[in-house]
This record gives C-alpha cells, structure tokens and sequence, in this order.
C-alpha cells in the first residue's frame, strides 16, 4: 500500500476540495515523472474521499508525531564541600577509657 | 635331742626366710604406714620397691601426702618438690606395669597440684605488677597443666591474654601500632583452646581499631563480627570504620553502619551524614549534567545510550535530589518518545515494537498501541516478518486493531475529520463504553456523515491479512496465517464473550504481557454464570500458569480425553487401559457438555479406524475398553455390535471364518444390542449354520454349550429370527427320519419331544434299537439331544 498523501501531495489535513484538486495537479505532474500509475492516482483520491478509509490511510501512515520540547535540567544546589579530613577520627576514642 | 636341734634349725631357717618374703615385709610397711610411721613404712617400701607390685605406688602415695603435707602449711617450694619426687618415683621402680593406672592417677595429681601452686604464684606476680614474671610463671603452670587442672589452664591462658591484652594497650597508648598489633595477635592466640569470652572480642576490636589507626583494610569478616556482639568500643570502630567507608567512597555501606550503631546526635556522625548526602547529590547533579550534555543529540545511539541510562540512575537521583526525580522521569518520557519517532524515520519498526513492549502496561496506552500496531503492520509491509518475531507481531497487531480506543486516537492528529462524526456502532472492538469526553464518537447508525468505525478496522485488517498472503515464503506463510487465525479467533470470542470491558488480547500477547490472570478471571466468572464450557474451552488458549483452578481441572478432563483418541487412533490397547481410573471419570464428570461429547469423539475415532480395517478383529477388545471407558454407552454399542455383523458376515462368507467362531462374536454383538434385528437376524442365520455342522460332523462341546447358551439369553427378537432359520432344519430332518421304522421314530420323535408326521430311512442307518427294543441306541440318543436341542432353540 502507497501513501495516498504522498501520491497526492497533500497534507494530512487537506479538505475534500483540495484532494478533489490534487488529483488533477497529481495527474499532470505524473505525465513528466510516470512516478505512479493512473490507477494509483485514482485509487489514492478514491481512497481519500471515503472517510472510513482515510481513517485506515491515516492509521497506517500517521501524521508525524510532535513531541514536546525537552529543556535543560536544572540541579542549582549548594554544596558545603565537606572535607573528610576535618573529621575528627578520634572523636569517639576509647583507648582514653582503659 | 639331734632331731630336736635339727628341728629347731629348720623352725629358725623358716621364720628367717619368711620375715624376709616381699609380701610380709610389704604387710610390715602397711602396717608402719597405718601407724603414721612414714619414714619406716618408706624404709620398707623402698626396700622391696623391686620385688613387690605395690610398693614402688606406697612410696608415690606417701610422698604426696607429704607433699600436700607442705602444701598445708604454705611451704610451697618444699611442696613442688615433693610432688615432683613424686613424679620420679616411677623411674625408680622397675616392676610397676601392673600398677600402672593406680601410677597415672597419682602422677597426674601431683602435676596437677604443682600447676595450682606455680599459677598462684603468677597471680602474685600479677598482683604486684610484675607481668614479664607474671607471664614466665603462667607459661610455665601450662606446662603442669593436665586434665586434672582444666581450669587451672583456662585460668592460666585467660591471664595470660589479659596481660598481653594489656602490653597491646601499652603500645597503642604510645602509638605503638605495630607492637600493639604483635600483642593483640599473641593475645587472641591464647583462645584457640578456650572460650571465646568477652576479653577475646575487646581485643578483637582493638586489633581492628589498630588496623584503622594505621589506615589498613580492616578484616571485614571481624567487623562482621564484632558487630553483633555487645561491647565496648564498639562505637570507636564502628565510627572509624565508617569513616574509613566513606573515604573508599564506600557510601551506602558507610550510611549503614551509621544508621545501625552510631548516634546522629554526635556532631561527628553528623558530619560524616552530610558528607553522605552530598556524595549522593554530587553523583546525581553529576548524571544529571550527563543528561543534559547529550539532551538535543540528534544520533539515535546517543538517544538510546542516554534513555537506558535514565533508567538505571534514577535510583541514585532518588537518594541524591530527590526533588529532581519529576524532571528525570519527564525527560525520560521525551526521549522514549522521540525514540519512537527515530525509530519510525529510520525505518526500525522492530525496535519500535521491542522499545514500546518494555515500557509497563503500554496496552493500556492507546497511543503506544497505536504506534506499536503500526510499527507491526509496517514490518509486514515491508516484508520484515519472520520465524522469530511473527507472533509477537501478528499477537500486538490483533491487539492494537481490536481496540476502538486505538483508532480513536487515530483522530486526534488530523483535522479533516472535524465535519465528521463516527460511530463505534458496528466496530469489531471492544466494547467501548462511551465517554463523553470523546467528540465526535457515538454509537448510532452509520451515514454519509456518521462514519463507522468497524469499516475503518475491517479495512486495516483486510490490508494486514492481504499484505500476510503476499509472504514469498511458503513455509512462514503457514505458520503465520495458522497462528494468526488462532489467535484472531481467540480475540474475537474474548470480545464477544466478556461483558466487562478489560485489555482485550490475544493469548499469545496475553501471556507476553501477563494479562492472562484477567483475561482468565472473567472467562472463569462467565463460565459460573452461564455453565457454558466453551468459555473453558477459551480459556485454555490463554493459560499460562494454569490458572485459575477451574482452566486446570477442564484441563486435565481434556487431556484424559485426548489420550483416550490418541490410544484408540494408535490403537493402543494399554494406553486406554491405563486412561481407565476413577479420578480420570471424575474429572470428566464436572463438565457435562464434554462428557456429552466423549462418545461421539470415540464413535469417530472408530469409523476411521474401521473404514481402514474393518477386518480386523484387534480392534475387539480396543472397542469394549473404549465402551468401558465412556461414560454413555449406546452408540458406541451400536458401532460395535455393527462392526461384529459385518465383519462375521464378510469373513463367513468368504469362508475365513469359522461358524463356531462366527456364533461366539455374533452373540457378543447381540448381547451389546440385542434390540437390533440385524444383530438376531445375523445371529439366527450363524446358529442355523452352527445346527447344520452339529447335526452332519459334530460341533465342539463349547459350541454346543454356546448354542445352550443362546437359549438363557434369547429376547422375542431372537426367538423369531431363530424359529424361522431352524424350523426348516428340524422339519427337513424329521421328513427323512419319519421314512424309517415306525417303532424307532416314535422312540426317537418321544426322545426329542415331537408329533410324529413321517419317516426317512436314510437317516435310521445310524440308529436302531437298543438290546432291549424299548429304547434307541447311543447314535440314536446322541441324535435325539441334538435335535431336542434345535427344538428349544425354536420354541
């Protein structure tokens, strides 16, 4: 199965009118190309015109997906820095109790 | 007077040599001993220490009194010496084997008492501060130490630890480390024969505290240790160990030793704590850096790379800024969808389907569904379907189509659709219940502008099922048009069956994606409701782990009735028998629509086997086994007893069969369906050729026990076909007969129990009257009960 919106060249929003229109542009700009067969230029607006099937075109080949823009993460924290050696390793020193 | 002095000599020589025997004189040292005469007794002793058996022990006994003598009045010097005059004893004596116990024991003692006296004085030693004498003196009370001064030895080692204990801590104080580690060593020493006690673990904890102080690895099998024990300086290691963890950044494990046994309160601890925490946020701001760095990468493997890498530090942005965690998840979140999108540019629809089936319960998504349906769709497409993947792509693409929510979703990206409405009215999903937040979606009737749903997924599945046929590989194109089938199947009486709207799947997505427990669940509640076993028989398809119980046990009658075909299909004989058990019957019992179906399966099962062998008399006992077997009966009965007819008939006919033979199988098949004219009818005829052979050659004595037989369990059936095949018989042998003598006819017409009509002489040559002319002769006789046999066969 072809993209019948390629075929077309119209968009996935297109109106009745316009893929109505978009034949007659596919059709003389398949003369110079023979990209795609009459009956596949038929078949493609036949196709278009039925919204059921369209629904089918549009689940086959979906319209491209935006997905949000991601943005930087911001961390912004305050370290103390703490040293280990400040620690005091003798703080519980039980060699002074024997 | 001669004989008188003689005498007198000899009584003189006598006494002499007596009072010098070792045992009087033995008896004479007892007797100084009982006196208190010691010094006498020893004398004597001493004297026949090698001539008599106890004597060497006497003069050990009377030196160690003396010595315990000493021991009384504090002369402890004096008393080691005699206790060791003691142990010398033995050397002097030359015949002491038999005494040698009674030797051992006092020995011992004496060693004994000699340790007791040297330990106390180390314990003087110790309590005059002089520990390198104390230490000399204990070394040498464990040299006297025996079984007889046990504790004297645990005493002994337990000072003596505590002094080199106390030389550890010497050194330590002076941060001696080495020394002190040397002390602690020969200190623990001293326990490998004794207890482990209290004093043992502090030097323990000394020994590891020293280890720390030094900056060494600390053994952790002894912190293991020494952290369940109960002591002191627990928390001095315990704080430095944890000190020395974080400084190996080993960070989870220092946590744990603070958290199990230092006190938060210290401001040390504390400390060390916000050291912790600001390790985890360095290391989470440092993934989190990470992130950010490689975010807006447009190569799919730094996508990849950097999503499996959210995953696995999450856990460390937990602990580190936790308050962060929200962002990781969204950034996550976009870069598996901007995977998605890659995957879909680059073609990758495996990845796509592998990507999405990791993310949790994506079916419940429709827009993963969705996308995950079409990355399926687009494999096959593409031709990209094989032995490998096809069932998860044919299970997800079923699933994904037989969702309304999925196509649903298919709106949300366009916008032509806006003049429209549509109908989930004949749509082949599943059951959607309606939301009225849903535009444009309803459940009326489809028109020009209400468009249906259902024409929009059967043409998706007609273009899945048109672009699988068009697979090149013939072999792959079986295996994926059955599987899909059976799992289209399954989905669409899943849908059809529960009411309840649930993740409608396939089995096979099902069990992928542990749903099968739902799916079961319902299948399970619908069965209880409606007692419809095909919703049992459904259920198989998705159980996984043989649940619930009810799947199991329609199982199991399943099973029992398959091998009962397969044994009959093999013809098996021993395998049906061993299908034959009351648990068997019983688990077939609980579900009637399959125990209705046992026999027809069976009666099937035969028709096959018979249209190959119908000759072939093995298949008997298979068939009565099976009879057996199945709970209802008259059908099977029917096909059996038919069997035997036509198999008698074929093999009589052709004369490969006996008629004996042909009468015991025919009477089996009558007592299987006795209501069946063919059976009698056959039966009767088989009989009738069984009489003939009776009455021209003689017939066995168990065939003729058979035809008794047919009497006893004749029915008004038989009765009738047997009266017309023998009557016949019997009235052609009672015309030749009546041609004979008239007085041997009458006697032979009274023998069988017949009116007399005529005679026939050919067959009066075997019998004549007896001597006595009043009876018939053995011919005669024999011929009577054969016919008076035929007779009661007829009436």
């Amino acid at each position: 199965m072809k993209n019948p919106y390629e075929i077309l060249k119209v968009s996935q929003n297109a109106t009745k009118q316009e893929i109505a229109k978009a034949l007659i542009l596919a059709q003389r700009d398949n003369m110079k190309s023979k990209q795609y067969s009459p009956q596949e230029l038929m078949l493609a607006q036949k196709q278009l015109l039925d919204p059921a099937k369209r629904l089918a075109a549009d689940f086959i080949f979906p319209a491209k997906y935006k997905a949000k823009r991601a943005t930087k993460i911001d961390t912004a924290i305050t370290l103390q820095n703490i040293d280990l050696s400040t620690i005091d390793e003798n703080a519980f020193d039980s060699l002074l109790n024997i | 007077m001669e004989v008188l002095i003689f005498l007198a000599i000899v009584a003189v020589i006598g006494y002499l040599y007596y009072t010098n025997l070792p045992e009087t004189k033995f008896q004479r040292g007892e007797e100084a001993l009982k006196n208190g005469q010691f010094n006498s007794a020893l004398e004597i002793f001493h004297a026949i220490k090698n001539d008599h058996d106890k004597a060497g022990l006497r003069i050990a006994e009377i030196k160690f009194q003396a010595a315990q003598n000493f021991q009384r009045n504090k002369s402890n010097d004096e008393a080691i010496s005699a206790f060791q005059e003691v142990l010398n004893v033995r050397s002097t004596v030359s015949r002491n084997s038999i005494n040698k116990t009674d030797f051992d024991n006092i020995e011992r003692k004496a060693s004994g008492e000699i340790a007791r006296i040297i330990f106390q004085k180390a314990q003087h030693f110790i309590s005059d501060g002089n520990l390198s004498q104390a230490e000399i003196t204990l070394n040498e009370t464990l040299k006297w130490c025996n079984s007889e001064s046990g504790q004297v030895k645990v005493n002994a080692l337990n000072e003596l630890a505590k002094i080199g204990f106390n030389k550890g801590v010497k050194h330590e104080k002076a941060n001696n480390l080495k020394s002190a580690l040397l002390e602690y060593k020969k200190a623990i020493a001293q326990f490998s024969n004794i207890d482990k006690n209290e004093l043992y673990y502090q030097i323990l904890t000394r020994t590891e505290i020293c280890n720390l102080k030094q900056g060494e690895i600390p053994n952790e099998k002894n912190i293991e240790i020494l952290s369940k024990q109960n002591f002191q300086y627990k928390i001095d290691l315990m704080y430095r160990y944890a000190l020395f963890l974080a400084n190996k950044s080993k960070i989870e494990e220092c946590e744990n030793i603070i958290n199990k046994h230092l006190s938060k309160t210290s401001k040390d601890v504390q400390k060390l704590t916000s050291f912790c925490t600001e390790y985890y946020a360095k290391q989470a701001s440092g993934e989190i850096d990470l992130i950010n760095a490689n975010l807006f990468s447009e190569d799919t493997k730094a996508i990849e790379s950097l999503f499996n890498r959210i995953s696995l530090i999450i856990p460390s942005i937990k602990k580190g800024l936790p308050y962060l965690v929200k962002d990781v998840e969204i950034t996550k979140q976009y870069l598996f969808s901007k995977l998605i999108n890659r995957y879909f540019e680059e073609e990758e629809f495996e990845k796509v389907l592998s990507h999405i089936s990791s993310y949790p319960n994506f079916y419940e998504e429709p827009e993963l569904l969705k996308n995950v349906g079409i990355a399926c769709l687009r494999l096959v497409v593409k031709g990209k379907i094989d032995i490998k993947n096809y069932k998860s792509v044919v299970s997800t693409w079923l699933t994904a189509i037989y969702s309304d929510r999925v196509i649903l979703k298919s709106l949300d990206l366009t916008t032509w659709d806006d003049d429209y409405t549509f109908t989930l009215a004949h749509s082949i999903g599943s059951h959607y219940k309606f939301d009225n937040d849903v535009e444009n979606v309803n459940f009326d009737e489809v028109s020009d502008d209400n468009i249906s749903i259902g024409a929009t997924q059967k043409e998706l599945v007609r273009f899945f099922e048109t672009t699988l046929n068009e697979l090149p590989d013939i072999g792959l194109l079986k295996s994926v048009l059955d599987f899909y089938t059976i799992e289209k199947e399954a989905l669409e009486n899943i849908i059809e069956t529960i009411s309840t709207e649930l993740t409608y799947c396939t089995p096979y997505f099902a069990k992928q994606h542990n749903l099968s427990e739902v799916v079961l669940n319902h299948l399970s509640v619908e069965f209880q409701n409606k007692q419809d076993e095909s919703m049992l028989e459904l259920g198989l398809r998705y159980v996984k782990d043989g649940k619930p119980m009810i799947f199991e046990e329609y199982l199991t009658a399943q099973n029992h009735l398959n091998a009962v075909i397969s044994a009959i299909e093999s013809k098996n004989i021993s395998s049906l028998k061993a299908q034959k058990s009351t648990n068997n019957s019983a688990s077939i019992n609980k579900f009637s629509k399959l125990k209705k179906g046992i026999e027809g399966r069976i009666i099937r099962a035969f028709t096959i086997l018979i249209e190959k062998e119908e000759e072939n008399e093995t298949l008997f006992e298979l068939f009565e086994e099976a009879i057996n077997i199945s709970p209802s009966k008259e059908q099977l009965k029917y096909q059996y007893s038919m069997f035997i007819v036509d198999l008698c008939v074929a093999k009589i006919n052709k004369e490969k069969m006996k008629h004996e033979r042909g009468l015991s199988l025919l009477t089996k098949a009558f007592q299987f369906n006795s209501e069946n004219p063919r059976v009698a009818h056959n039966l009767a005829i088989v009989t009738k050729f069984n009489c003939l052979d009776m009455l021209n050659d003689g017939i066995s004595s168990t065939c003729r026990n058979q035809l008794q037989g047919l009497i006893q369990i004749r029915n008004g059936l038989l009765k009738q076909s047997l009266r017309s095949e023998l009557e016949d018989v019997l009235n052609g042998v009672f015309q030749q007969i009546r041609k004979g003598d008239p007085e041997l006819v009458k006697l032979l017409e009274d023998a069988v129990g017949i009116n007399r009509q005529g005679t026939d002489n050919r067959l009066f040559a075997i019998i004549e009257f007896d001597s006595n002319r009043a009876t018939l002769n053995s011919a005669g006789m024999e011929l009577a009960q054969k016919l008076k046999l035929i007779k009661n066969l007829i009436d």
